[in-house]
């Protein structure tokens, strides 16, 4: 117990769960409840810290006892606490990470190829697609970011590495705050490409067309009303007047070609990709998946004894 | 793709006569970036389980998201910097590749001289090595010189004539 005593830090600073003097009061009363736990010793681990919840009775015991209340992060973290020799065997924890390092890096492609191919899209979609190519930029950055974020968790998990720091991340506020973040980033690139998806069926089904006879081409008629439903999505309330003397001055073609409408639609179909596979990660290992973060606690009873 | 291709390709595109949905070499400067923001990652895991293992979880922790700060620094932000057309910041990204082989190579030699006790992490550490060859071999490749050029080409009005 003396490495204990030399790690603990005082309860004055509000770390734990049971930092409320009410719910520190029913904790310990129902400890003291339990039959041979009346008045020992309680100390709570956050997986980093240790707090000293109550200390060592004054009056002298037979055998000290300590009850020791673990924060952990969810039931596998738990059973590997409570079955060390079989969790071992189980490599749960390495595959989840692995598969979210997958999720994020393959996000995070996808999110480049959509920045880069929508640069060479302007000429269809007009300034909707610059609108899309800042917010793609920020979910681009964001999702690099947490693809290395990935492997550094799975680095950790390996041998090489401290699985330790991974769990006290995750008991981090800063830490899980500025992942949301990230991920809300990422998705909100994702929402933004998918309502531009849908923007663009909506356009296509004004002009009497689907989707998919878009992808194959269209006719010359179809293409000159999507064109113009287009110069209307991006100058709102224009005249016809108006929409023919831009067309006449240039600023517009009279229609758009097959190829270039295939192509727009091609890349908001891989935007929409890159959107899902944010959400997939997102489900797998972020705010999608855990949103309350709820804690998960495992108990143990030290007790000394004297050896001779 | 030769120049001439290259400014006639762009031309193209800035007249609105063409859609480029795969720019050339676009995948040499998605492999560049993120290949260089998982080595920062593996090169900080190694200096903190030599140098810092003795430290506390924050400190590792500070450690670990100053790296993905630089990394976007110097790998992302230019980058992004290269599809405005702005070439020039891909030099970042170059002199990044090599300040993180060299590190690896430095590490490597004081482990395998004795100095250093590796264990394990001298995996990571070859690993890193390899990526950070692989990187600055990319941002050598013509593929990522043609990216580089079609963003300049296609961003700048007074770069195509």
């Amino acid at each position: 117990m003396n490495s204990l005593n030399s790690v603990f830090i005082p309860t004055h600073k509000s770390v734990t769960l049971f930092d409320a003097p009410e719910s520190r009061r029913i904790l310990l009363d129902r400890i003291d409840r339990m039959p041979g736990l009346r008045n020992v010793r309680v100390l709570y681990f956050d997986g980093a810290q240790i707090v000293e919840l109550r200390s060592n009775p004054p009056a002298c015991m037979e055998k000290y006892k300590t009850v020791i209340i673990r924060q952990v992060r969810d039931t596998r973290e738990a059973t590997k606490i409570q079955h060390p020799q079989t969790s071992k065997q189980d490599d749960g924890r390495f595959f989840s990470e692995l598969s979210s390092a997958g999720l994020s890096c393959g996000a995070a492609v996808l999110s480049w190829i959509v920045i880069i191919g929508s640069s060479a899209a302007i000429p269809v979609s007009g300034g909707t697609s610059t609108a899309i190519t800042v917010l793609a930029y920020g979910a681009a950055t964001a999702s690099s970011l947490q693809c290395g974020n990935s492997v550094f968790r799975l680095v950790n998990e390996t041998d090489t590495g401290n699985p330790e720091l991974n769990r006290w991340l995750d008991s981090q506020e800063w830490y899980t705050h500025t992942l949301t973040a990230l991920d809300a980033i990422s998705v909100a690139g994702g929402v933004a490409s998918a309502g531009a998806m849908l923007k663009s069926v909506l356009q296509l089904k004004r002009v009497g067309t689907g989707f998919k006879e878009a992808l194959k081409g269209l006719s010359r008629q179809e293409r000159k009303r999507l064109t113009e439903e287009i110069i209307r999505a991006n100058n709102p309330g224009i005249s016809n007047r108006m929409l023919k003397s831009l067309v006449a001055v240039g600023k517009y073609p009279k229609r758009f070609k097959n190829i270039e409408i295939s192509n727009s639609l091609r890349l908001k179909l891989k935007d929409a990709i890159g959107a899902s596979l944010s959400f997939a990660g997102s489900a797998t290992a972020g705010i999608i998946r855990d949103p309350q973060r709820i804690p998960n606690f495992v108990i143990g009873i030290v007790e000394e004894f004297d050896v001779y | 793709m030769q120049v001439d291709n290259l400014r006639a390709l762009t031309d193209s595109i800035k007249a609105g006569e063409k859609v480029v949905l795969f720019p050339p070499g676009m995948f040499s400067l998605i492999a560049l970036v993120l290949l260089l923001v998982i080595n920062s990652i593996l090169i900080t895991t190694s200096f903190i389980n030599i140098f810092l293992s003795e430290t506390d979880l924050q400190q590792q922790a500070i450690l670990q998201f100053s790296s993905l700060g630089i990394s976007f620094l110097l790998v992302i932000f230019p980058n992004l910097m290269v599809l405005s057309g702005k070439k020039k910041f891909s030099i970042l990204s170059y002199y990044y590749a090599w300040l993180l082989l060299i590190f690896a190579v430095f590490i490597l030699v004081l482990g395998f001289s004795g100095l250093l006790v590796l264990n394990k992490i001298a995996v990571i550490l070859i690993i890193s090595l390899i990526v950070s060859l692989i990187c600055i071999f990319i941002y050598r490749s013509a593929a990522y010189m043609l990216v580089r050029e079609f963003f300049y080409l296609l961003k700048n009005p007074e770069a195509g004539e």
